[in-house]
């Protein structure tokens, strides 16, 4: 019988209910240890499960008992957790972004190359069926050739971590485009590759931006890609994604089990996402991939390196910043500030 | 005023007052119930201090070398009370110069003598509810202006202006079709906007009247659901009909999803219920007969016990029988009262600045930004849904 993939939770917060959940879910991976410097905390986790699982106020008395960690702490504290886990040979499943800085970013991947472990990056929702569908279609071509896209997710507050630092943009690297943003960063590096310019508008006055608009233009031979993507922490947005193409308008709601709309020539037809059963739980899926790629030497669906395209990219974003005010009501960038890496 | 806690800064009326106050240079301490609303105050790099109304250390804690006190928290279960309760136990102890409390027109409940009301009219909210448990707070208030405390509770009906959920709530409804005119629209809706709000708040720290009575604060004249509603329209741009029904197929609908059923087997699952009996164990007489029909209760057997729960968990809101319209803005059309605040007026010399077209410009201008009204990705992202 093969062995099950062991795993350790760094940081015992709100996320790390769902990453509990998705190992217990998984006949692939065994959960051995809960680690949270508040060591109630991790009591606390283990008790909502009825587990008993090893209880841990540091990282150090776990990593000779574990093939990989999924490290759900607060962003400031990936860069140090994961390069610890590398030293001792040992995988890790960072929350997302990987970190609050390409310095940390790459400080973090190079530790993970040297020491041939596998570093995989938590951006969750790109294991939704019907996101990995839209990369498929986009990628065949199946719409056409994309002119434009708008994003919107705006929510009045939420997710309250445990720790409350998710308003502290040293500790998390931004306001709401990291927060609530990166997720959709992500998927659009994923989809679009990287931008030529970008832009954002944002309502900070000191402290991490609740409201922000960030533009895109993506360079396609003679013609651009002009796309948006608005995110917000203190309205309702409806979380939606929207493209026009050469063939007609696509439109994906951004929930779970949404299906991708696609308009051509005004006469509305329903792609079904082809629904895999293993999905019912993308964490778990997540996890799954991960255990898959530290064993087979694989990559994983995320990596450290792909993932820190979208830290680097809004590195950008905040150079690029401007009042919320100044936004365009085009969407579009007015001024060529071409990114460089 | 050299300093002013505010407790539930992060909501609307909280972090609009805040933003005002700072703006203003008055030092302001913001409490908190938790980092997940606070955004709005925090894209502004001040300190936020999270404060736990149920635990009175963390009160006093918060109110310390505070002159002014405003309370726009909100909070569910027993917090509104209770905690509420353990803020004036604070208040008692440090003794503010004013002690500002934002109640709701909530209090009065469903039934109305006229259709303007002034603050004196009976309070019949139903009990247990937003507006009951509104009231606890006014009542407790009251004791405590009599025992000393400067105090005023504001009263604002539905508010509009920047951030408003109520403008947000109808301009979706608009959009998905969901609203109705009930009438054609011609019921009173009380509105005040934030900004007039903020300003009788910052009038009710510097009252002279402080008896802890229950002031009403509304912008006048009263406007209607028509003008209100499409006014909102042309901001979404609908431009197709706004659906109408009558006040008696409002009533009817509104009657159906308020008035569930009631049934034996219901009121023995509530008495087994741990949910039901933690809220009615609090009250010490509920509490004692609680018991005994729990007692009760707890002879059946376990089997029975437990398809009882069942029952109670599987208890749903009546179905509404046009799904597409909402009843939640039909029921608030036809409460068809308005508000005197000639009180406010005398007692704390408010009024208004903001009239009803500058508050609907100023929401307007607010979606301009927040949503991106108007902009090619707004039109992108709502044509095409």
């Amino acid at each position: 019988m093969t062995r099950r993939f062991r795993v350790a939770i760094a940081g015992c917060g709100k996320i790390a209910v769902r990453h509990v959940e998705a190992c217990l879910l998984s006949p692939q991976v065994e959960l051995v240890a809960l680690v949270d410097p508040t060591l109630e905390r991790a009591s606390e986790l283990a008790g909502k499960f009825g587990i008993d699982p090893g209880l841990f106020a540091n990282l150090e008395k776990v990593l000779g008992n574990v093939d990989g960690v999924i490290i759900a702490a607060p962003n400031n504290f990936h860069r140090s957790l994961a390069i610890q886990c590398a030293a001792a040979g040992v995988h890790v499943l960072i929350e997302k972004p990987i970190a609050g800085s390409s310095e940390d970013s790459d400080a973090i991947c190079a530790a993970h190359e040297k020491s041939g472990t596998v570093c995989a990056v938590g951006f969750v929702t790109r294991f939704r069926d019907n996101n990995r569908q839209m990369y498929q279609l986009i990628k065949s071509g199946y719409f056409g050739e994309v002119e434009e896209f708008a994003y919107q997710f705006g929510s009045r507050g939420g997710w309250a971590p445990l720790s409350a630092y998710n308003l502290d943009k040293h500790a998390t690297g931004g306001g709401v485009v990291v927060v609530t943003g990166s997720h959709f960063l992500d998927r659009m590096l994923h989809w679009f590759g990287e931008p030529d310019d970008c832009g954002m508008w944002s309502d900070a006055q000191g402290g991490p931006e609740a409201n922000a608009l960030t533009c895109f233009r993506f360079q396609r031979g003679e013609s651009s890609i002009f796309g948006s993507a608005r995110f917000s922490k203190s309205v309702a947005l409806a979380p939606r994604f929207v493209m026009r193409t050469s063939q007609g308008i696509v439109l994906l709601e951004d929930t779970p089990n949404a299906r991708i709309q696609f308009s051509p020539a005004g006469s509305p037809v329903d792609l079904s996402v082809n629904l895999n059963e293993k999905n019912d739980n993308i964490f778990r899926a997540q996890i799954e991939d991960f255990a898959t790629a530290c064993l087979s030497g694989g990559p994983p669906a995320v990596s450290g390196r792909e993932a820190a395209r979208s830290v680097f990219l809004t590195e950008q974003l905040y150079e690029r910043c401007h009042p919320l005010d100044e936004a365009p009501r085009s969407g579009r960038l007015e001024q060529r500030s071409v990114i460089h890496d | 005023m050299t300093r002013v806690a505010i407790f539930g800064a992060s909501g609307f009326v909280g972090s609009t007052l805040a933003e005002e106050l700072m703006a203003d240079g008055v030092d302001v301490r913001c409490m908190i119930h938790s980092t997940g609303n606070a955004w709005r105050l925090a894209r502004h790099g001040i300190d936020l201090k999270i404060c736990d109304l149920m635990d009175i250390e963390s009160i006093r804690t918060a109110l310390s070398g505070c002159s002014h006190v405003v309370n726009c928290s909100r909070g569910k279960g027993n917090v509104m009370v209770d905690g509420f309760r353990n803020l004036l136990t604070a208040c008692r102890e440090i003794q503010p110069h004013r002690f500002v409390h934002i109640s709701s027109v909530a209090v009065y409940g469903e039934v109305f003598d006229s259709d303007c009301i002034s603050e004196d009219h009976p309070t019949r909210p139903e009990h247990g509810s937003y507006g009951w448990k509104k009231l606890q707070q006014d009542q407790m208030l009251m004791k405590e202006a009599q025992r000393g405390l400067p105090a005023v509770a504001i009263c604002p009906p539905n508010i509009s202006g920047p951030y408003s959920m109520f403008c947000d709530e109808i301009c979706n409804n608009l959009r998905s079709g969901s609203f109705a005119f009930v009438d054609q629209g011609r019921f009173p809706c009380s509105l005040v906007d934030v900004g007039n709000l903020v300003q009788a708040i910052r009038l009710g720290l510097e009252a002279d009247v402080v008896d802890g009575r229950r002031v009403f604060v509304c912008d006048q004249p009263t406007e209607t659901w028509h003008r209100i509603a499409t006014a909102l329209a042309r901001i979404v741009g609908v431009t197709e009909d706004i659906p109408n029904v009558s006040s008696d197929e409002a009533k009817r609908r509104v009657a159906a999803l308020t008035a569930p059923s009631g049934s034996t087997r219901k009121t023995i699952g509530h008495l087994v219920s741990s949910e039901v009996r933690a809220s009615l164990r609090k009250d010490p007489y509920i509490g004692k007969l609680e018991k005994l029909a729990v007692g009760w209760a707890k002879r059946l057997p376990a089997a029975i016990q437990d398809r009882l729960r069942d029952d109670v968990r599987h208890i749903k809101p009546a179905q509404n029988s046009n799904r597409s319209l909402s009843v939640r803005l039909m029921a608030q059309q036809i409460r068809n009262i308005s508000y005197d605040n000639s009180l406010a007026r005398d007692c704390l010399g408010y009024q208004p600045r903001i009239d009803f077209q500058s508050s609907i410009a100023s929401f307007e201008r607010f979606a301009e930004l927040h949503w991106g009204l108007g902009s090619s990705p707004f039109q992108l992202l709502n044509a095409h849904s």
